[in-house]
């Protein structure tokens, strides 16, 4: 399903000290995969998740998702990947704070069309299933960090994805509330989710199909 | 559809969200337009009037030529005049200036059937015998003269005077600094006997080029100028024109150096909003989509500022008399005239009031809208 | 120069305009000499940003400009009792007719040509891979030197525009039997021509909106490649030689008659008087109605490629719509009046 061919990433081309974040990243998962990269800081996890999921370009290298090239999409067919295929959770939740609960879970679907009532509709389901149906109205603020992640991780599901893509998800949040969550993408790995999970945690690993242990830019 | 919709609403939401950025802009853009609707507003109540009191008037207007200019005429023509064949009716008057104490006053002197319709008298009468005059409303008020009071006039003599009436007409203008007297008063007033500033002819219709074919027999070698009313309306509409595009020049300055004001006030508001814009690209926002919303953002910023420069341009007009603006309409006015002016608000400068808004808002905002709808989501969500 | 409120707006937009289409000329010079078939992919994200900033400047152009070309003759308008012996907008276009008459035509290209580059940019952003980027750009170089060539002779327009002449009221030019406007038609037509004209303009009308209708009909689909290109190379001649007809009959035969002056065949009394208040809107869905089937054109000129084609022929269905809707609205005002007067 999603393939990666030769994949690099530098940063700093104009100046002397040019970094290889990730050199020649060649990976294949499957449909309904669940796959852990673990590996130290710096060691191009989020580098690589982020042009897996369409948020950045590589310097060389090829990205496939459903066999299709996709490296050479336009920004805007990159934003369509975003909004249809793929949500994103974040290691910093990143909330929207002026925005309530549900308006954060729901505002990917507006660009979509969708009514108001019917974006209610959805966020309030999927909070509900967070155990969060009594917090919708509540600012990001207003929210534990366990709390604000389950809103990250409902936001991300408003466009019923195909892949989610978790940047170190559990690492700002207390185990309970770790665990919840580890078993809730388990499910949604049982529903034909396909997920990728960059993380130090070794909890995800139980449930991993395919963990890749990743050093200074390199799949070991 | 729905999409732009729900983009449009979510813009709405996003002003009241972000209110300071909002308020500021939006002050922007009144301090540029206010002014400017207020002083289109003035100038064309102002041409209406002048352009209906053309219209009422005579068809032709006589008067002598010196130096290329408008002289004053003597009347010793003007029972030849009213046998012309098409004249309806034959109307000198001397129109002058004189002080009034330390107001300088419009001086009209005409025979009492001669006064125009649009003047009524709103107590007393018209004038009957001589020195006796009738007074503008405004004009009564500022000196608190009442029927049966008398003054003095000094011209080239001086005259005492008999307030016996007070008029009001449609125009404030006319009411704010005008006296009417009889005819020869006013030539009295002045020194000069048997001459008018100018002789209204009121003629049939499609009988003007006979009788000035007359009239050029009548004065012969004399030196007289004629003129109709459709070259006095085309003089009113040049001058007005000419003091609005005076005007708007200084306005448009004023315009382009407000797009750089607004560069910096929107700018601000989007600078802050990066992170934002890169968590929506991140959730699958396409950079076009950010682009619309933020210009419909600009776009309800526009209408807004513009709709309330319009209302408050209203309440600079009625509330306070175009206090500051109107001298640049008005001769001899003070900066807080005491009079109500006249003004219109057309469909066309409130049009153009929301283009510049708009205008004003989206060139100012090219470069920031640019720069925070371009932001690459990786880089805003770790700042 | 003539100074009034609206040759200061007009100068002030021909002055924006000048300074953001020169901008927008240098970056599109820039982005063509810089592109490359393959480049680095980080390098497209910067020829993709870069992209946007282009497009917000275009639309902000386009959109001065759009209300720039009423504008010219609100301004026109404004000058009738400036020039000695105007009576309408005919008299003004007497000074300096050259610069007046190219800017008459000027006009509506640039609107046209931008409109044009608005739909291709659209159709290239729809698909995933931007593959009309550098034929946009080289699109958009050519409707930026119009752009700058407009402007440029607005304000060259106002700045020497003087009424130093007097000039005949347009009677002199529009009512006599020897007319200019009657010229070509009488040559083609004979003395009938008047008559003739009118008909033509309610055929060609229909025909074109037929033809539309065909077009957008399920029916299209099956016609052969052979019979969809007649269909096609008949719009466009029609839609030509339409815009000729449709100037010529109006001036021939309908304004003298909306403005029931049979014998007064000037258009610009027609537009500018407020005799016929609906005279702008009338040409104005005319003008729409006909770009329309020229946009359309040109989608199929430049925008047809394998990975366009479906995005490219739903966006030409719904131009045709467009068409229809304005050419017919036009029709139908027009027959109204003519009824009612």
């Amino acid at each position: 399903m999603i393939r990666t061919e030769n994949l690099c990433k530098s940063y700093g081309h104009h100046s002397q000290y040019k970094v290889r974040a990730i050199h020649d990243i060649n990976v294949n998962i499957a449909k309904n995969c669940f796959v852990v990269f673990r590996g130290p800081s710096g060691s191009g996890k989020t580098t690589l998740l982020n042009i897996i999921g369409t948020l950045d370009r590589p310097t060389a290298g090829k990205v496939f998702l459903y066999d299709k090239e996709i490296t050479s999409f336009s920004d805007i067919a990159f934003a369509r990947l975003r909004r249809e295929k793929i949500g994103f959770i974040f290691q910093n939740f990143h909330l929207i704070p002026r925005l309530t609960s549900w308006e954060n879970v729901a505002y990917p679907l507006i660009p979509s069309g969708i009514s108001l009532k019917e974006r209610f509709e959805r966020a309030q389901f999927l909070l509900e299933k967070m155990e969060l149906g009594d917090r919708l109205d509540h600012t990001p603020e207003e929210l534990s960090g366990g709390q604000q992640q389950r809103v990250a991780i409902a936001r991300a599901l408003i466009n019923n994805p195909e892949i989610i893509i978790a940047d170190e998800p559990t690492s700002n949040i207390d185990a309970e509330t770790s665990a919840r969550i580890l078993q809730f993408l388990g499910e949604l790995k049982t529903r034909g989710v396909t997920i990728l999970i960059a993380t130090h945690s070794a909890i995800f690993e139980k449930i991993a199909d395919t963990v890749y242990t990743m050093k200074n830019g390199r799949i070991e | 559809m729905h999409k732009h919709l729900n983009l449009l609403f979510l813009a709405t939401e996003n002003l009241l969200r972000h209110r300071t950025k909002t308020v500021v802009v939006c002050l922007c853009i009144i301090a540029i337009l206010t002014p400017f609707i207020t002083a289109i507003a003035i100038s064309e109540g102002i041409r209406a009037q002048s352009l209906n009191s053309v219209n009422a008037g005579a068809d032709l207007y006589l008067t002598s030529d010196e130096f290329g200019r408008n002289a004053a005429i003597s009347l010793k023509y003007l029972d030849e005049i009213k046998k012309i064949f098409g004249v309806t009716k034959v109307v000198p008057r001397i129109v002058g200036r004189g002080f009034l104490q330390n107001k300088l006053t419009v001086i009209v002197g005409i025979h009492k059937e001669d006064i125009p319709e649009p003047v009524t008298c709103i107590s007393g009468r018209v004038f009957e015998n001589t020195n006796e005059v009738v007074v503008g409303h405004e004009l009564a008020k500022y000196f608190h003269l009442n029927i049966g009071d008398q003054f003095s006039m000094r011209c080239q003599q001086r005259k005492v005077f008999t307030v016996v009436g007070i008029f009001s007409a449609d125009s404030g203008i006319w009411g704010a600094s005008m006296i009417f007297m009889p005819f020869n008063d006013a030539g009295a007033l002045f020194g000069k006997e048997n001459v008018a500033t100018d002789i209204q002819i009121y003629s049939l219709p499609g009988h003007n080029s006979e009788i000035a074919t007359d009239l050029y027999d009548i004065f012969q070698n004399e030196a007289y100028r004629l003129q109709d009313k459709q070259m006095i309306e085309l003089y009113v509409k040049k001058g007005f024109m000419l003091k609005e595009g005076v005007f708007s020049a200084l306005y448009i300055v004023a315009i382009a150096l407000g797009v750089p004001a607004i560069l910096v006030t929107s700018g601000f508001g989007l600078s802050e909003r990066k992170k934002e814009i890169g968590i929506m690209k991140a959730t699958g926002w396409q950079t076009l989509e950010v682009l619309e919303l933020i210009s419909f953002e600009q776009f309800l910023i526009s209408l807004l500022g513009a709709t309330i420069a319009i209302v408050l341009a209203i309440l600079w007009v009625g509330g306070f008399r175009g206090a500051f603006i109107a001298q640049f309409f008005i001769a001899e006015i003070t900066m807080l005239p005491k009079f109500a002016l006249p003004a219109r608000f057309l469909p066309l400068p409130c049009f153009i009031s929301f283009f510049f808004a708009f205008l004003l808002t989206m060139v100012g905002s090219i470069y920031s809208s640019w720069r925070a709808s371009t932001v690459s989501p990786v880089v805003s969500m770790q700042s | 120069m003539i100074i009034n409120i609206y040759t200061l707006i007009m100068l002030f937009v021909a002055f924006l305009s000048l300074v953001l289409g020169g901008f927008l000329f240098y970056a599109v010079i820039r982005m063509l000499l810089g592109f490359k078939p393959t480049i680095p992919l980080e390098t497209k994200s910067t020829y993709e940003q870069k992209g946007y900033l282009v497009f917000l400047t275009a639309c902000v152009i386009l959109s001065v400009r759009m209300l720039a070309w009423p504008w010219f003759y609100f301004m026109l308008q404004s000058f009738v009792p400036e020039v000695p012996g105007a009576m309408c907008m005919f008299g003004v276009t007497q000074i300096l007719p050259f610069t007046v008459t190219f800017l008459q035509i000027i006009k509506p290209i640039s609107f046209f040509i931008m409109g044009g580059w608005l739909l291709c940019y659209y159709v290239d952003k729809a698909v995933p891979t931007s593959p009309l980027l550098r034929r946009n750009l080289y699109f958009l170089l050519v409707a930026c030197a119009i752009l700058l060539i407009d402007s440029i002779t607005d304000i060259s327009y106002v700045l020497r525009m003087k009424p130093l002449m007097s000039v005949s009221c347009c009677a002199t030019f529009f009512d006599v039997p020897l007319r200019p406007s009657a010229m070509i038609p009488l040559a083609i037509f004979g003395k009938h021509f008047q008559e003739i004209l009118f008909v033509l303009y309610y055929l060609i009308n229909i025909f074109l909106i037929v033809l539309l209708f065909v077009i957008l009909s399920r029916k299209w689909l099956f016609f052969t490649a052979f019979t969809r290109k007649i269909i096609l190379s008949g719009l466009t001649v029609a839609g030509v030689f339409n815009v000729p007809l449709v100037i010529y009959a109006f001036i021939e035969n309908i304004v003298p008659r909306l403005m029931q002056l049979p014998y007064h065949h000037c258009i610009y009394c027609f537009m500018g008087k407020g005799v016929v208040p609906d005279a702008p809107i009338i040409l104005g869905l005319f003008v729409i109605g006909t770009f329309a089937i020229g946009w359309a054109g040109i989608l199929r000129m430049l925008c047809i490629q394998a990975e366009t084609q479906s995005i490219t022929e739903h966006l030409i269905k719904k131009i045709n719509g467009l068409s229809i809707f304005c050419l017919l609205a036009s029709l139908v005002m027009v027959t109204i009046h003519l009824l009612f007067t």
